[in-house]
């Protein structure tokens, strides 16, 4: 039964990344600068809107912050997805796996375990931080928190995938990172770009103005298929729109960006070979 | 117990195995010689599922590695010439976490008999990455036989050793295919190949040159045979009836010291004996000069390779 040697190979292969990882600092550091901005975030943003309007008038003050926190640990993971297999084939490690009782889908499902145990660690920190910052605020920490922390390990699964399939497509692990950090910063310039021409008044625009809007909108569309961050946007969305059916559309579409993305490089991958 | 059928690899226009027809009994060690580039480890990387041929295919244990490919792989043992770490683990728990991957049982038992095996029990909880080059060598080898594979595929194993590890490696190798181990070992050290192995093979560009037992293909290489002979007394006489021979190719003499040179063909030592004696000459020693695997591997590589091509390639 390959199925159940495949799950073996993952099980062992994840549990000493987990094991590395859990015993390195890269994961505490992000967590230390996570909570950090987080609580940066929700004083400045939450808090301030207190004092300057005397009310507060969102259903739950911790889901942005949450959301927020996880962003930065999801790009991290997706980051450290991105390194982990150029890395491994760059110190010829993969090759000795390969060796083994170890194929392809044991290999990438692995990676991709890997990464989200890392990020369980980082939603049991999250919850017990949120949980505290809400009874010292006396916030709300509400059942619908559970949920986000469910959402949050979807949304994180398209960052790592797409981390991963960086990594199988770019061999080398420098390029990996550049690769990986230059599509982030396009998908929130891009981003940020739409929202700001969108936002301007269509009146008294010049054609070319209209013309770039019309492409940047035709853009969009694409991109929130394409971009991790836009799963993440839709994910936030449902949840502040307290939508049922939106919620589950993202859960399925985060599957489905995730399966086909470990699909494709698990396919690269085999394409690449495992030598250095 | 490996098997090789037409197997090839071609990179766009360049050949880098051609048409591979290789037969590894068990039990038996297998040495697989050829200069950089001949396409060894493009083979290996074939037996080991982690190249897809061309055209051909390959079986282990008489089953293809895609029908069964885990079982096979947990049946191999591999030694590469790099031997890539994980820096950050200690020898224990390098060797705990391909013990696992492997499924070995009593794994720490195990561990303790392969490390003792290679001399590194006392360095074991040492961290990877201040280890030797030749101690590095030795963890890939227990690495390699952690799980008792039957089967051996080493590539160079004893290339970054001293002659002390040589030994070492050696001994334990050959102390593993009296257990029953099947070896194919790539090696450039032709040395080691004549002292450990059964059977060689010869690979350049792509194709298999000769695959013959060391004394057999000695014979199939060489087209003179160098003799050396001791006389009582050497004279003038028999120098000339020596010469005259039709089988005889050359004569040195050095005082008492004969330095004859005879076609491969067959063995002439009789005749020349008996050719020294009818001129009076007493023959106190003849000794052959015996081509080591080196001067054979030089020998097909650079100068008589139309030995083997006019008889063939290997079945």
């Amino acid at each position: 039964m390959s199925i159940a040697h495949r799950a073996h190979a993952i099980r062992v292969l994840a549990k000493r990344e987990i094991k590395s990882t859990l015993y390195g600092v890269g994961l505490y550091i992000t967590l230390f600068i996570v909570f950090l901005a987080a609580s940066y975030f929700f004083v400045n943003s939450s808090l301030r809107n207190v004092f300057d309007g005397g009310i507060l008038a969102l259903t739950n003050p911790i889901t942005e912050p949450f959301f927020f926190s996880v962003g930065i640990a999801a790009t991290y993971l997706g980051l450290c997805s991105a390194l982990a297999i150029s890395r491994e084939r760059d110190l010829g490690t993969l090759e000795v796996l390969f060796y083994g009782p170890v194929d392809t889908f044991a290999y990438i499902g692995a990676k991709f375990l890997h990464q989200l145990l890392a990020f369980v660690v980082v939603l049991i920190f999250a919850a017990v931080n949120f949980f505290l910052v809400s009874q010292v605020t006396n916030f709300g920490f509400t059942s619908d928190f559970v949920g986000l922390l469910v959402l949050s390990l979807f949304l994180t699964s398209c960052m790592v995938s797409f981390g991963i399939f960086l990594s199988v497509s770019t061999r080398r692990m420098m390029v990996s990172v550049l690769v990986f950090l230059g599509l982030v910063f396009f998908f929130l310039g891009f981003s940020a770009a739409h929202a700001v021409i969108m936002s301007l008044p269509s009146q008294g625009m010049t054609p070319l103005m209209i013309y770039v809007r019309i492409i940047l909108d035709n853009m969009k569309v694409v991109m929130d298929w394409i971009s991790p961050i836009s799963y993440f946007s839709r994910g936030m969305t449902a949840v502040f729109m307290g939508d049922a059916a939106q919620y589950v559309l993202s859960l399925v579409s985060s599957i489905v960006y995730s399966g086909i993305l470990l699909v494709a490089s698990a396919w690269v991958f085999k394409k690449q070979g495992v030598r250095r | 117990m490996i098997e090789t059928i037409q197997l090839t690899k071609r990179y766009g226009d360049f050949t880098a195995v051609a048409d591979l027809n290789l037969k590894v009994e068990k039990g038996e060690i297998y040495g697989f010689l050829g200069p950089n580039g001949a396409g060894k480890t493009t083979t290996i990387m074939m037996l080991l599922g982690i190249l897809e041929p061309t055209s051909g295919s390959v079986k282990l244990f008489g089953k293809s590695m895609k029908s069964d490919y885990f079982n096979i792989k947990r049946r191999i043992g591999v030694l590469s010439e790099n031997q890539y770490l994980y820096e950050d683990m200690t020898a224990l728990e390098y060797l705990r976490f391909f013990g696992e991957l492997y499924k070995v049982e009593n794994v720490d038992r195990r561990i303790s008999e392969v490390l003792g095996l290679v001399n590194l029990d006392h360095r074991k909880k040492e961290l990877l990455r201040g280890y030797s080059k030749g101690m590095r060598q030795k963890l890939g080898l227990a690495r390699a036989l952690l799980h008792d594979p039957e089967i051996l595929i080493l590539d160079e194993p004893v290339s970054s050793l001293d002659p002390y590890g040589i030994k070492e490696v050696r001994d334990i190798l050959m102390e593993e295919n009296r257990k029953g181990k099947t070896m194919f070992i790539s090696s450039h050290i032709l040395s080691e190949i004549e002292k450990t192995c059964h059977r060689v093979g010869i690979l350049n560009k792509g194709r298999l040159l000769a695959e013959d037992t060391m004394a057999n293909l000695r014979r199939r290489l060489m087209d003179e045979v160098q003799l050396y002979i001791e006389l009582e007394r050497a004279s003038d006489q028999i120098l000339q009836t020596v010469k005259e021979l039709p089988f005889v190719v050359s004569v040195e003499a050095n005082n008492n010291q004969l330095s004859i040179k005879t076609k491969a063909d067959r063995d002439y030592r009789g005749q020349l004996s008996t050719a020294i004696a009818s001129r009076g000459g007493v023959v106190l020693s003849l000794r052959r000069h015996e081509m080591s695997l080196e001067e054979a591997f030089v020998t097909i590589t650079e100068k008589n390779l139309s030995l083997l091509t006019e008889e063939g390639p290997a079945a």
